[in-house]
């Protein structure tokens, strides 16, 4: 994402229906904001986050047992299980406390991504493999006008990857797959020579920085063999019901594997 | 009802057909030169200010008219015939709602005030009210005969 970031003034004046803040994370804490009021919020259908945290003013938000803490920040999280319909008021005149910032609407990931994250050896990665990580892209929708009911869907996304470093080292693909219930990972072995371990790991991330990793498939692959993985999401220990992310590792003698990752949030 | 004739070599400021009859009422005719019954449709952008002090978002001195206000963003935007609105959300001015019209009815020589949290569209639209012009033009008549005998 290129800084500064997108304005929803820009969109409302120019007459826009909505605000779409769809852009890569930069970094874990990234932390966006819109200075315009909303009638709706709802995840966007690029987005590979799947649960967005939405912080607006509200003077009520104080905290009983001790007012001299009051944020007045009140917050809600869309997914694709649930948007939010009504209108929250951008109010730019007040400041949230004790930070004594405008109280403009802030936006932020609630799940958590690892950019620094490499597979553990037990993963099977080893020293010198290439680890090829996907940026999360964060897709959220501010609607300008009152909406009747929205359908946050997520739109299905396909991964189609061809070319590897062909050094005989394995490249660790990482994808992201917050929210996801439905996968496939199909996978074509055309080396010159060389035959290897597939493999599917998913993965959750944890605040500590340790990943919680599940071998989903772990299986040689020949020459010219190909292999399909699917029915593995649903299953996963994460609290959204999927993995953090999928990997798969492929290696490549300098030939053309075709693999294609398909993710869904259709069970 | 007939009018004083202005002085010669008086240059004189008062609109055409003025009395100067302190006992007979007129009303003094359009003015021929700049027309006051103007249709007029614009957006407004309306934005916060600073010192929260309310802009003016219609101005009706020259004419009675129609205002119909509807709010194209999300808001919050309220408005008021008095400077007093801030807070926005407090009440003193009228909330308006996207994308419902709100219509007014105002006078000659009042004003609409807006104010606003953030940036938003309003679509305005005036209709002026030529007949109530002439209306307030014939009872003032009416009433300076009444005077007058």
């Amino acid at each position: 994402m290129s800084y500064p970031q997108p304005s929803a003034d820009g969109y409302a004046l120019n007459g826009y229906q909505f605000f779409r803040l769809n852009t890569l994370l930069s970094s874990p804490g990234d932390i966006y904001e819109s200075t315009q009021s909303s009638q709706a919020f709802a995840l966007g259908p690029d987005s590979d986050i799947s649960r967005v945290n939405v912080a607006y003013y509200d003077d009520q938000a104080i905290n009983p047992s001790n007012p001299a803490l009051a944020t007045f920040m009140n917050q809600a999280t869309v997914a694709p299980s649930r948007s939010f319909l009504g209108r929250i008021d951008a109010q730019n005149q007040e400041t949230y406390s004790p930070s004594k910032r405008p109280a403009r609407i802030l936006i932020w990931s609630d799940d958590i991504w690892d950019p620094s994250y490499v597979p553990s050896a037990a993963a099977g990665y080893a020293a010198g493999d290439h680890v090829l990580p996907i940026t999360p892209r964060l897709d959220v929708l501010q609607y300008f006008q009152a909406q009747p009911g929205l359908n946050p869907r997520r739109s299905d996304k396909q991964y189609d990857f061809t070319f590897y470093e062909g050094d005989s080292k394995a490249t660790w693909i990482v994808i992201p797959a917050y929210g996801r219930k439905y996968g496939y990972v199909s996978c074509l072995n055309k080396n010159l020579a060389l035959a290897y371990t597939f493999r599917v790991i998913g993965v959750t991330y944890s605040l500590t920085g340790v990943a919680t990793e599940t071998v989903i498939h772990s299986g040689a692959l020949a020459l010219n063999a190909s292999v399909t993985v699917s029915d593995f999401l649903g299953n996963a220990p994460s609290p959204s019901g999927s993995f953090d992310a999928l990997v798969i590792s492929i290696t490549s003698d300098g030939g053309a594997s075709p693999c294609r990752v398909y993710l869904s949030d259709e069970p | 009802m007939a009018h004083a004739a202005p002085k010669t070599g008086y240059s004189s400021m008062l609109p055409s057909n003025s009395s100067t009859v302190r006992t007979e009422a007129s009303v003094p005719v359009p003015s021929a030169r700049t027309p006051e019954n103007t249709t007029e449709i614009y957006t407004y952008i309306a934005k916060p200010q600073p010192d929260r002090y309310p802009q003016i978002i219609y101005n009706g001195d020259r004419q009675n008219a129609k205002v119909t206000l509807t709010l194209e963003t999300a808001g919050p935007c309220s408005v008021g015939n008095k400077q007093n609105i801030y807070p926005v959300l407090s009440g003193k001015g009228v909330l308006l709602e996207t994308g419902v019209p709100l219509t007014l009815t105002i006078a000659k020589g009042n004003r609409i005030w807006i104010a606003s949290t953030a940036a938003n569209r309003v679509k305005v639209e005036v209709q002026p009210i030529p007949w109530q012009e002439q209306i307030v033009a014939i009872i003032t008549a009416i009433l300076g005969k009444v005077g007058h005998k």
